[in-house]
């Protein structure tokens, strides 16, 4: 038991996991050192050159969000001016260093125009960048008459003569980008890094907090474009040969290869990142070069490896684009996730409720509430008995939901018949929104876990994703995102393919529709958007329609407009309503029948006309 | 500010708008959807610039300021969705207040990294504060994603309030809350209220403004229709057709006058 919760609090803490990561790192390391051979301690040594440089890729684009290409051009720049820098006699360490000022220095003249403007103008300078610094470099190869490229001695630092034969440089190497990997995480763990977190999600809202984007995202490519130059300089030394072909496009690909196989935004991720995509091509080379000679494929592959190890990137790319975004380090919180579950189930749940719970307890509403709480007036089971005679359209058993790990629905049982209109009411949290997505499908895009059954018809819908069930007429009205922002109104019902006279049908329904059927949705009013969500789900003819807060945000009098235009609809069509609600009053005057959510079960349900808006308020509200 | 307007695109968002916030007072804007309240604050912000008029903060017009030079000058706000905000832990989130104080400039911030680790200290331990004061101790911890829609309001609140500004500017505060977060929403407004800062707030429940603010302007269609004294506002025929159902304006009218 003991054991357990050391376990568990080491898998809570990020600051053990770091240290363990770093931990293992130097085991390999060791290892390394005392079995492998030195074609694989040279190996490894490039490797955390290259690690260094991702890290630096991953400061402009995984922390600041800034899309960048330039990895080869910056490290060409190091490695041109430190390997010059030391042809012309200045010590090595001095030669790095000059590297990592030429690099800021290009970043800056380069970020000061690019960054100013949003989007992929860096993507397109740094392009640009790469282009010019390999002509440049080429040019000063021809011109200095070293068409071989520039010769690098060694690097010596105080007594030692580091040589990439001996394990030296390996060790040194190591050594630094332990000390790159601290004074990163430290950055990012402060002020700095919150800085450039905010602007990677929205630089519009960095500025009303106070932080310039401009300035810090300047600063960050500044840091990035340093720490990648040192590493080109550092490469020279390595290879002990500068050539400006070697810098390629395809070079620089790699890098990127790197920072999304790894995950953008983790330390671990990047380095493993730099790792696997360094070392494959390595290993692969190695296994074929062992087969027997005899054999015909053999032959085939050898004289093919180049072209089947540059086609492996384009692979891994694209399988972890598609099916793990955020990289290994993705896959690393995933496994995290699912350990700290196994072995801390409860309190894993609990962390989102244990919230409301400690809000309830400081509130001076639910102080006055517990002695006045009325009886229920009928559980959910003995409402369902009463619709027993009719076949429900749609049926929910036992709906469980969890989203990242958290348990959102916890078994909810509910029905809706042909014609019947039906209201969720609850509050923050209590897993209405959670429950419509799970119905609509909607939560398979979310990473998230959906157990129980979801019969639609007659036919068991859960798992399916939104496209399908829409096919079948459950058509979801979502809480946010309702609309596309750069469609005009007009658009929204061409891109469904409405028929005209159902187009006409909901303009006579919402005629303020209408008369801005030419602007972009974008420009609507949050009652208009309501409205030509709402539209747009009529034209698509749903048997049930799920609206998500029909009436959040929006001004009584626009609250009032939009439930009578879904009552007459509703009356018209007969169409089936399952409605999520916070407004009690909005959801009374529409719905037939009534669940109320609490923790993500259904605390009590009946029909609207057997509760009264007080007894809601208190339970759905007050809890 | 005097006269001021801001279009997109031909459509006049906010139109011809002139009101003054005094110092230590608490503003209520209302009006229906459309209206051109987020607008407004945006303006205020500097996140749009009007396209006529003047904006003056502490009597220094900041038309042509960025929206972080605003901000310098003590002028914090709530967003109305935290949803950009997602990836961020709500401690973080709320430290993010006391960047300003922390972080002067970006140069002092990134290599004068052994001053910032001292405040880093102090400001975790205000943030937790900021909070605590919500009920929110247990999950300083958890993303914002993490979090069911009425606390991620309740940790903005809590990051502008972090900030210590002098014109604390609140967008929507109780959308999609519940009843018991905006009674710990209007607790907590009450105590900001009491010392000496400046509220202007935006918000759709037109009870939870009368309890808390001693001003209303109300605006509908990119102007303002009425200002002036809570009960004369909702008293106010244009503000009741606008915005209100008759009999619920009333109704608040009446208590205030009660009261």
């Amino acid at each position: 038991m003991q054991l357990r919760s050391f376990f568990v609090a080491y898998l809570k803490s990020d600051r053990r996991i770091a240290v363990s990561g770093w931990l293992l790192l130097v085991l390999v390391a060791v290892l390394l050192l005392i079995n492998g051979s030195s074609f694989w301690i040279y190996v490894a040594g490039l490797t955390v050159i290259y690690a260094i440089s991702a890290l630096g890729l991953d400061w402009i684009q995984g922390r600041a969000g800034q899309v960048s290409i330039g990895s080869a051009a910056f490290m060409a720049i190091g490695a041109f001016v430190g390997g010059v820098a030391y042809a012309k006699g200045v010590p090595s360490i001095p030669a790095l260093l000059l590297a990592g000022v030429a690099g800021a220095i290009v970043g800056l003249v380069v970020g000061i125009p690019a960054l100013r403007l949003r989007g992929l103008y860096l993507a397109l300078a740094t392009l640009a960048l790469q282009f010019i610094s390999v002509a440049v470099g080429s040019w000063y190869e021809s011109a200095s008459g070293q068409i071989a490229g520039v010769a690098v001695g060694m690097v010596t630092v105080g007594p030692w003569t580091l040589d990439a034969i001996t394990p030296s440089f390996f060790i040194a190497l190591m050594v630094l980008l332990l000390l790159v990997t601290f004074a990163l995480s430290r950055i990012y763990r402060r002020a700095p890094g919150r800085a450039w977190l905010v602007i990677k999600e929205s630089e519009i809202s960095a500025g009303v907090i106070g932080i310039n984007p401009t300035r810090w995202k300047l600063s960050a490519f500044i840091a990035s474009s340093a720490l990648i130059a040192v590493s080109g300089g550092l490469l020279g030394f390595y290879t002990m040969r500068v050539q400006s072909e070697s810098f390629s496009l395809d070079f620089a690909i790699t890098f990127v290869a790197m920072v999304i196989v790894g995950g953008l935004g983790s330390i671990g991720g990047i380095i493993a990142g730099a790792t696997i995509i360094t070392v494959i091509p390595y290993i692969f080379s190695t296994v074929t070069s062992k087969l027997p000679p005899g054999l015909p494929i053999s032959q085939w592959l050898s004289t093919n490896i180049p072209y089947i190890n540059s086609g492996l990137y384009g692979i891994l790319l694209l399988a972890f684009l598609l099916y793990q975004p955020r990289g290994v380090a993705g896959v690393g919180i995933a496994v995290r996730q699912r350990l700290l579950k196994l072995f801390d189930g409860a309190t894993a749940v609990k962390v989102i409720q244990a919230g409301p719970a400690d809000n309830a307890a400081i509130s001076p509403v639910s102080n006055q509430e517990p002695e006045s709480r009325p009886v229920p007036v009928t559980t959910a089971g003995a409402a369902q008995e009463a619709e027993g005679g009719e076949a429900a359209l749609l049926e929910v058993r036992d709906l469980h939901v969890y989203r990242s790990g958290a348990c959102a629905v916890d078994g909810v049982d509910l029905t809706v018949h042909p014609g019947e209109v039906v209201a969720i009411l609850g509050r923050n949290g209590a897993g209405k929104t959670s429950t419509l997505r799970g119905i609509s499908g909607f939560l398979l895009t979310e990473r998230s876990r959906v157990t129980g059954s979801v019969r639609f018809a007659g036919r068991d819908i859960r798992g399916l994703p939104p496209m399908a069930t829409a096919r079948l007429g459950l058509i979801l009205v979502p809480e946010r995102e309702k609309i596309f922002p750069n469609l005009s109104v007009a658009e929204h019902f061409r891109v469904i393919t409405a028929e005209k006279s159902d187009v006409d049908e909901v303009f006579a329904i919402f005629p303020q529709l209408e008369r801005r059927a030419a602007s972009k949705a974008g420009l609507l009013s949050g009652g208009e958007r309501q409205m030509l969500a709402l539209a747009v789900a009529f034209c698509m003819h749903p048997k049930v329609l799920l609206v998500d807060e029909l009436s959040l945000g929006l001004a009584p009098a626009a609250i009032a407009r939009l439930t009578a235009a879904l009552k007459e609809y509703q009356k018209r069509t007969g169409v089936a309503i399952l409605l999520v609600e916070q407004n009690v009053s909005a959801a009374m005057e529409l719905a037939d029948r009534l669940y109320i959510l609490e923790a993500g079960r259904v605390e009590r349900a009946g029909r609207t006309s057997e509760l009264s808006e007080a007894t809601l308020m208190t339970s759905a509200l007050g809890g | 500010m005097s006269s001021v307007s801001c279009e997109f695109g031909g459509i006049r968002a906010v139109d011809e708008v002139s009101f003054g916030v005094e110092p230590g007072s608490i503003t209520g804007v209302i009006g229906p959807n459309g209206a051109g309240k987020t607008v407004l604050l945006n303006l205020i912000n500097g996140i749009y610039r009007p396209t006529r008029g003047i904006i003056q903060i502490d009597g220094q017009a900041t038309n042509r300021l960025r929206s972080d030079q605003i901000a310098r000058l003590g002028v914090a706000r709530t967003f109305q969705s935290t949803e950009q905000f997602k990836e961020f832990k709500a401690i973080d989130y709320v430290m993010l207040g006391g960047f300003l104080q922390q972080c002067r400039s970006v140069f002092a911030c990134i290599f004068g990294l052994a001053k910032v680790a001292k405040r880093e200290k102090s400001e975790a331990r205000r943030a937790f504060e900021a909070l605590d004061r919500f009920g929110l101790g247990a999950i300083v911890n958890a993303r914002l994603s993490e979090l069911p829609y009425g606390m991620q309001k309740q940790v903005d609140l809590a990051r502008a309030i972090a900030a210590e500004p002098r014109l604390l500017l609140l967008d929507e505060p109780t959308s999609g809350t519940t009843s018991i977060e905006r009674a710990a929403i209007a607790n907590v407004l009450g105590d900001i209220g009491s010392s000496d800062r400046t509220l202007l707030v935006v918000d759709h429940d037109v009870r939870f403004l009368a309890g808390q603010c001693e001003h209303l302007v109300a605006m509908s269609n990119g102007r303002k229709i009425a200002e002036g004294v809570v009960a004369d506002v909702l008293a106010d025929r244009g503000v009741r057709e606008a915005y209100l159902g008759i009999s619920e304006a009333a109704e608040i009218a009446e208590n205030e006058e009660m009261a």
